[in-house]
């Protein structure tokens, strides 16, 4: 049947939501991941671990459904480049969780005492950066209702701007745990060190993901 | 030549089952947008297109018919020869419906205006040549087919921009919906009266000189407003912003219920042409000889059409929009009404000056023009492409099939 409703294809603003939701999961459990690790509590850490791919996958199929609505000829209220790139950053943040929990998982890693509070706090500020953005993209589907104009947008762009601050932050604290990490590399393992570091720089960019992902909901705002 | 009455005859079962496809065929484009965003279940969508279609058809369609029996070939030519005119209306029609009913069957989106126009060009050049057509009319005609779809646009962005500015850029969107509907009620109401008392039917003496039918459209247009204003109003603007506006699209459902009569009525008053077009041309000439043509489409003929589109609608169209109804689409109540509003009023302007235009076409248009102020999740652009493509094909196809008919008519009588 010829049919003017076949126009109407199925909007990606509702799934693009559901994707950061898991994404979102990816990120909340990074945390604990990092406790349990320091707890030495090694059945912790693999249902941690577990839930991550879980999670991952699932980012990771409704990723593939948004770029299967979205083919070339769908027009959009915003750019389809731009969205599908922030779509892909969101998705690099759940990738980069998973790299995080693998690193984890290769050896019984040894922390230094003085470093573990550090390394939460590190993390903790990362993850802000995360929620930041998360209530951006949030927005979006408030803005996909009153066609991308109005209080909305203001609001977005102050919260990108939150996150861009957020961002350098983090990027001081990343800084700073790997000089007291490089401190103490006489008392640590070499390959220690060497995990612990490759770590720290995963941590940094969940940071810088999440920074990214202000950056290209700014542009398709500002079309 | 005495016109058999046998010709007569087929020439109204065929026009009435050329309105009843057209009828089933285009429900679901002139109330997609209104069942797809759930504003109207489907049989309310039937009731209110039943009731509109026949007002539109019976009351503003004597322009366009009028433009379809005499507008495109040039019927002084047939003076002497009347029966070929008649044949040639007959074989058009025939052959136009026979194009429907085999695109239909491939499921293309073939537009039936387009394809009555086609099939009248056909048969106008086997018949007489390239010098009996009307060139300048259909030159304003195909360019009447490329301004409808962008008018549409035009007035579907430009309402849509109204929406947001007034409505959904404001802090508290129902408030401002509050003003913003009624405003748009008293618009609409206004137009369609307008096009019904001025220059419309003789016979009922709906044709007031343009002062006085402007000021009976505003009178009417104020008090379906303020109706409307009176019974409208709201005491939850006091909610967050984001429960605000989906309790707006709320208010527009009511109002879609309204815009979905509006398209219905302008589809009535532009395409009952296509199926009975032909049959007025047969029917004065048959009555009054060609001479007949000046003379008024009498209103038998046009509620012919009218009730031919209600029931198409009314047996098939419930088929037919099931399958839309239930699609997920990402179009809600203030856009459906924006692409409604745009599309039906440039689809009544056209109506009103003779020209046939594409309902579906100038839809289409009308929501491209809502997505340009980026108010629609997703379109699909693709399906566009297959509408242009198959309404180029359409006119050559109708043509040939009405101008094969008629030589094969001419062979019989």
């Amino acid at each position: 049947m010829a049919n003017i409703l076949k126009l109407f294809s199925k909007s990606p603003f509702e799934p693009l939501y559901e994707h950061r939701l898991k994404v979102h999961d990816c990120i909340n459990l990074v945390r604990p991941l990092f406790e349990a690790v320091f707890a030495g509590d090694k059945e912790e850490q693999d249902r941690i671990s577990r839930e991550i791919i879980e999670a991952e996958k699932a980012a990771d199929g409704l990723k593939m459904e948004i770029r299967r609505i979205l083919p070339k000829g769908i027009f959009l209220p915003v750019n389809r480049e731009d969205l599908l790139r922030y779509l892909k950053i969101q998705d690099d943040l759940a990738d980069t969780v998973e790299d995080i929990m693998v690193l984890l998982s290769i050896k019984k890693l040894k922390a230094p005492p003085e470093l573990k509070q550090r390394i939460l706090e590190f993390v903790d500020i990362a993850i802000g950066v995360c929620r930041i953005c998360d209530q951006a993209t949030d927005h979006l589907r408030t803005l996909v209702e009153s066609g991308f104009r109005g209080e909305g947008v203001l609001e977005v762009l102050d919260l990108v701007e939150e996150a861009e601050l957020a961002e350098r932050q983090a990027d001081n604290a990343g800084l700073d745990i790997a000089r007291k990490l490089f401190e103490l590399e006489d008392e640590l393992k070499p390959s220690d060190l060497l995990l612990w570091f490759r770590i720290f720089g995963l941590i940094g960019n969940l940071a810088d993901y999440a920074d990214k992902t202000g950056d290209f909901l700014r542009n398709l705002l500002s079309r | 030549m005495e016109i058999p009455q046998a010709v007569l005859i087929s020439a109204v079962i065929i026009a009435f089952y050329a309105s009843f496809m057209g009828g089933a065929n285009d429900f679901a484009n002139a109330f997609g947008t209104s069942v797809g965003s759930k504003a109207i279940t489907i049989r309310q969508a039937i009731l209110i297109g039943m009731i509109a279609e026949l007002i539109g058809a019976v009351l503003v369609g004597c322009h366009v018919t009028d433009t379809v029996r005499k507008g495109i070939v040039e019927p002084t030519f047939f003076e002497h020869r009347q029966f070929n005119l008649v044949l040639g209306l007959l074989a058009s029609l025939f052959g136009s419906g026979l194009l429907l009913q085999f695109a239909n069957r491939l499921g293309l989106p073939v537009s039936t205006t387009h394809s009555i126009v086609g099939a009248i060009v056909g048969f106008g050049l086997v018949s007489g040549g390239f010098h009996i057509i009307k060139w300048s009319n259909i030159l304003n005609i195909v360019i009447s087919w490329i301004v409808s779809p962008i008018s549409g646009a035009l007035i579907a962005y430009l309402t849509f921009r109204v929406i947001q500015r007034k409505i959904l850029e404001n802090r508290a969107p129902i408030i401002a919906s509050v003003y913003v509907i009624p405003f748009f009620v008293g618009l609409t109401t206004s137009i369609i009266i307008l096009s019904l008392i001025y220059k419309g039917l003789k016979n009922l003496h709906l044709d007031l000189p343009l002062s006085s039918a402007l000021a009976s459209a505003l009178v009417c247009g104020l008090i379906a407003g303020a109706v409307v204003w009176i019974s409208g109003r709201s005491d939850k603007g006091g909610r967050p912003y984001r429960v605000q506006l989906v309790l707006v699209e709320g208010r527009f459902k009511f109002l879609q219920v309204f815009t979905a009569g509006y398209v219905a009525f302008a589809h009535g008053a532009n395409d009952v042409a296509n199926g009975i077009g032909p049959l007025a041309g047969i029917w004065t000439i048959y009555r009054h000889g060609i001479v007949g043509l000046k003379s008024e489409v009498p209103i038998w003929i046009l509620a012919l059409g009218g009730v031919g589109i209600v029931l198409g609608l009314a047996v098939f169209g419930h088929r037919v929009i099931e399958t839309v109804g239930t699609k997920i689409t990402s179009i809600t109540p203030s856009r459906g009404f924006s692409a409604e509003f745009g599309a039906a009023t440039a689809v009544l302007v056209f109506s009103k000056l003779g020209m046939p235009v594409s309902t579906t076409h100038t839809l289409v248009g009308a929501v491209i023009g809502v997505g340009l102020a980026r108010g629609i999740g997703s379109i699909d652009l693709r399906v566009v492409g297959k509408i242009l493509s198959s309404w180029v094909i359409t006119i050559p196809a109708a043509a040939i099939l009405s101008a094969l008919i008629y030589s094969v008519l001419t062979l019989l009588f």
